[in-house]
């Protein structure tokens, strides 16, 4: 069930009327995790078993690490439930990667290798609720949060369903108290909620899905192109992934904020970063901040030596790259990002300086070609697919005949133009300060608008699959 | 409070109304591929006389109805035709209701004869293409009422029909709401839509809608049943006493609202059931019940063997150019038949 097709809205309209039907918070949050495992048996009911052990692993390792003082004790429930977590991981998202590479490298050996691969489904989601859950067992190690007496509270908060597929990661500190606290419709302001989900939807299913067919032809026949046509393309996926992802978070915050929870913003306007660093404050924050809090921050205490922070940013990505897929064109682009944090922490020697305007917007254009570069990476189904467009894009190989035309160039300069606008909140002051009338007019007049320019072949999301 | 949220819903949803009929009048409407080309092409002919006779159907009708051989082998046989192919990619039962629709609209003059292939009428609760372009056109909302109800008629236990009934509710939203109608411009502008396929693929080189499948008889493996062995197959079915009686209450009430729709435009409703392995039974069924009064049958091997040859296919769904004249002249023979049967052409 994508949150762009007319069965999740109806969906949506179910849950929400029920839920602030229900006078009880119990039952609330009872009809709530029903939602959510039926929204997630909407793909696969026999995968929802995995949400299940995942969640009660966790819920007594957590137990046990709370209810005991022996460190002995806590650890072993510790490694129980990352061995747990990381194993389902492994498994279904890793273990066919492993065994080709490793196929692969014994056959470079000279060995015969045809090392058995099972073909197992990818279940939807897995590395967002992976991480989730194993959050609250490591905080609760780390003493950072008490463990939840309630099993119904938590198991909602690894499944809840508008973040269970594609994120937001949510912290166990920030969600669970949330779910001791009974919330009165009157108390959520529906109107930001409503602009953020025909935000997101814009960005989805208008922005994103209406580029894809573009990007597909391009990275099917790049030798089409020439040099401005191959920028334009590199430039239209940057926008499809944005937008992808960035949609699915809007709606899924704005769906969790109208049933009365808050979720952290997941970007910031990423494509205005000044450097890679600041990239990364602003691109997937709820990954970004997990990584930083519970890879990055440990390895480098760990590693006190002086190459130590550097080992630690480049380890970190190289992660973040195969959390991303399992296929070394993504730990590629892992790298290549903790390679560019390392020159910008060498440029910059860690501080943050304020900078002028000049030297800002110049940040802003050599950061937004290296992160659109890198997402060949990202896109190509291997690196050497990646390289051979990158040759491309630097001039090598001979020009192809296609280049963009202006009515291509004014949508994306438009585009460009409304990304600036609401990084400046002015459709938001708008949006605020806008009559009661006008805004329900204005809503209900641009759901038709928005229905009519999404593509109408639904396309999944991108980030569905990691 | 409740008042003020009242009248604001009450103004979100006139606002909703109001812009989904706006956009609904400045955009085009649904269109199957190769549609509009051909009823333009039908509407105005590119020379000679105008149209006095239409057949409708899917591509196995496109591929297959060879004017130029239909009329000539009409006027053979002592009647008078001139034909116009107006068989369309995904057009079965549904798509031939709302592209008669359309046609009703702004009938061309001196229409008088037209002739209707519509295959099975309710193919599959299984079939899984519910945002399929084709399917979502022939979404509107008498279609999808007597689809909803065959749906819950359908052999199959109740959460196939929820499936099923869900699929088309869906798709009939879709239409209703305009959806992606306006995406297409958006995706052209940047230089992703497929270029548009050529007027002629659709008007045929003799601008009379059709095109033949060119080239080659079919390839059947040694393991694969012959075509004429599975229509014979399909033949012994028919025999089969189950497959009396076939005609469901929405079945009738389609054939009914075809029949009255050809009426209306002052032309005759003719009934085809064509050379393919796809059942006609409700078809059959409702001619012997008198629902459908006109029907002329190419679907016996044994009566049409030169049809159901393998020189004669392209492969199992289709005829190939020889096909395509052998089948356009032996409909030409029923048709001229028909007609003196009603008095003259």
């Amino acid at each position: 069930m994508i949150f762009t097709e007319f069965r999740f809205l109806a969906f949506f309209l179910l849950v929400f009327g029920v839920h602030w039907a229900l006078s009880s918070q119990r039952a609330r949050k009872a009809w709530l995790l029903l939602c959510s495992y039926a929204f997630y048996a909407a793909w696969d009911g026999r995968l929802l078993s995995l949400i299940v052990a995942s969640t009660a692993v966790d819920w007594v390792a957590a137990a046990r690490i709370g209810g005991s003082g022996d460190a002995r004790v806590r650890r072993r429930w510790l490694v129980t439930s990352l061995v747990v977590n990381l194993g389902l991981l492994a498994t279904f998202k890793y273990l066919g990667f492993f065994t080709e590479s490793a196929a692969e490298l014994l056959r470079w050996l000279g060995f015969r290798a045809d090392l058995p691969v099972l073909e197992l489904v990818l279940p939807v989601g897995i590395s967002f609720y992976t991480f989730q859950s194993l959050s609250y067992t490591l905080d609760v190690h780390g003493g950072r949060l008490e463990r939840s007496r309630s099993p119904l509270d938590f198991a909602l908060f690894v499944s809840f369903f508008p973040q269970l597929v594609a994120g937001p990661i949510v912290r166990a500190v920030d969600f669970l108290p949330q779910l001791g606290v009974r919330r009165r419709l009157e108390e959520v302001r529906f109107r930001p909620l409503l602009v953020l989900f025909l935000a997101g939807f814009f960005k989805k299913a208008v922005v994103s899905d209406n580029v894809a067919p573009a990007c597909d032809a391009f990275f099917a026949n790049p030798g089409a192109y020439d040099l401005a046509g191959t920028w334009f393309h590199m430039a239209l996926f940057s926008l499809q992934l944005y937008g992808d992802f960035s949609g699915y978070s809007d709606m899924a915050i704005a769906c969790a904020g109208m049933l009365g929870y808050t979720l952290r913003p997941n970007f910031d306007f990423p494509y205005l970063a000044s450097d890679l660093t600041d990239f990364w404050r602003r691109w997937h924050m709820s990954l970004g901040t997990w990584m930083r809090d519970y890879l990055y921050r440990p390895l480098r205490a760990r590693w006190t030596a002086a190459w130590g922070p550097l080992a630690a940013v480049v380890t970190t990505m190289f992660l973040g790259g195969l959390w991303h897929g399992a296929a070394w064109h993504f730990v590629a682009w892992g790298l290549l990002h903790g390679a560019g944090l390392v020159v910008v922490h060498a440029w910059t020697r860690g501080r943050v300086a304020e900078v002028g305007v000049l030297r800002r917007l110049v940040g802003t254009a050599v950061t937004y070609a290296f992160v659109t570069w890198s997402m060949l990476f990202f896109r190509a189904e291997t690196i050497g697919d990646a390289w051979s467009l990158t040759r491309r894009a630097f001039g090598g190989g001979a020009p192809g005949p296609r280049t963009p035309g202006w009515p291509a160039l004014a949508i994306v300069a438009g585009l460009a133009v409304a990304h600036v606008l609401a990084s400046r909140r002015v459709l938001a002051r708008a949006v605020e300060r806008a009559p009661d009338w006008a805004f329900a007019t204005a809503c209900g007049a641009a759901f038709p608008v928005l229905f009519a320019a999404m593509n109408g072949a639904v396309q999944p999301f991108i980030y569905f699959q990691f | 409070m409740r008042r003020r949220l009242v009248r604001c819903l009450a103004l979100a949803a006139a606002a909703f109304a109001a812009s989904t009929w706006a956009l609904r009048t400045a955009l085009p409407p649904f269109d199957l591929p190769g549609t509009s080309i051909k009823l333009e092409a039908l509407r105005e002919p590119a020379s000679g006389e105008p149209f006095d006779t239409v057949m409708l159907g899917t591509s196995r009708t496109w591929y297959a109805l060879d004017p130029a051989a239909f009329d000539a082998a009409v006027a053979r046989h002592g009647g008078r035709s001139r034909t116009f192919n107006l068989g369309v990619q995904g057009q079965a039962a549904m798509g031939c209701w709302q592209t008669l629709a359309r046609l009703a609209d702004d009938p061309p003059p001196g229409l008088r004869w037209v002739l209707l292939d519509p295959e099975a009428l309710f193919r599959s609760l299984r079939d899984r293409q519910p945002l399929s372009r084709g399917t979502i056109g022939w979404h509107f909302p008498h279609a999808t009422w007597v689809l909803l109800r065959l749906v819950s008629h359908a052999d199959a236990t109740w959460i196939e029909k929820a499936e099923a009934g869900s699929r088309h509710l869906h798709s009939f939203l879709y239409n209703l709401l305009n959806v992606g109608l306006a995406a297409e411009p958006i995706r052209a502008a940047l230089g992703a839509a497929e270029p548009p396929p050529p007027e002629r693929r659709y008007r045929g080189q003799a601008d009379d809608g059709f095109v033949p499948m060119r080239g080659r008889a079919a390839h059947f493996s040694p393991g694969q049943p012959s075509w004429a062995r599975l229509q014979r197959r399909r033949d012994q079915l028919r025999e089969d006493p189950a497959y009396e009686d076939t005609l469901s209450d929405e079945g009738r009430e389609y054939f009914e609202a075809i029949i009255a729709l050809v009426e209306s435009m002052g032309a005759v409703p003719v009934f085809v059931c064509g050379p393919s392995i796809n059942s006609h039974e409700e078809l059959i069924d409702a001619h012997a019940k008198g629902v459908v009064p006109h029907l002329l049958r190419l679907d016996r091997s044994d009566l049409h063997p030169g049809l159901y040859a393998n020189d004669a296919r392209f492969d199992h769904s289709y005829v190939n150019e020889v096909g395509a004249r052998r089948y356009s002249e032996a409909l030409g023979e029923l048709f001229a038949e028909l007609q003196r049967e009603l008095g003259g052409p």
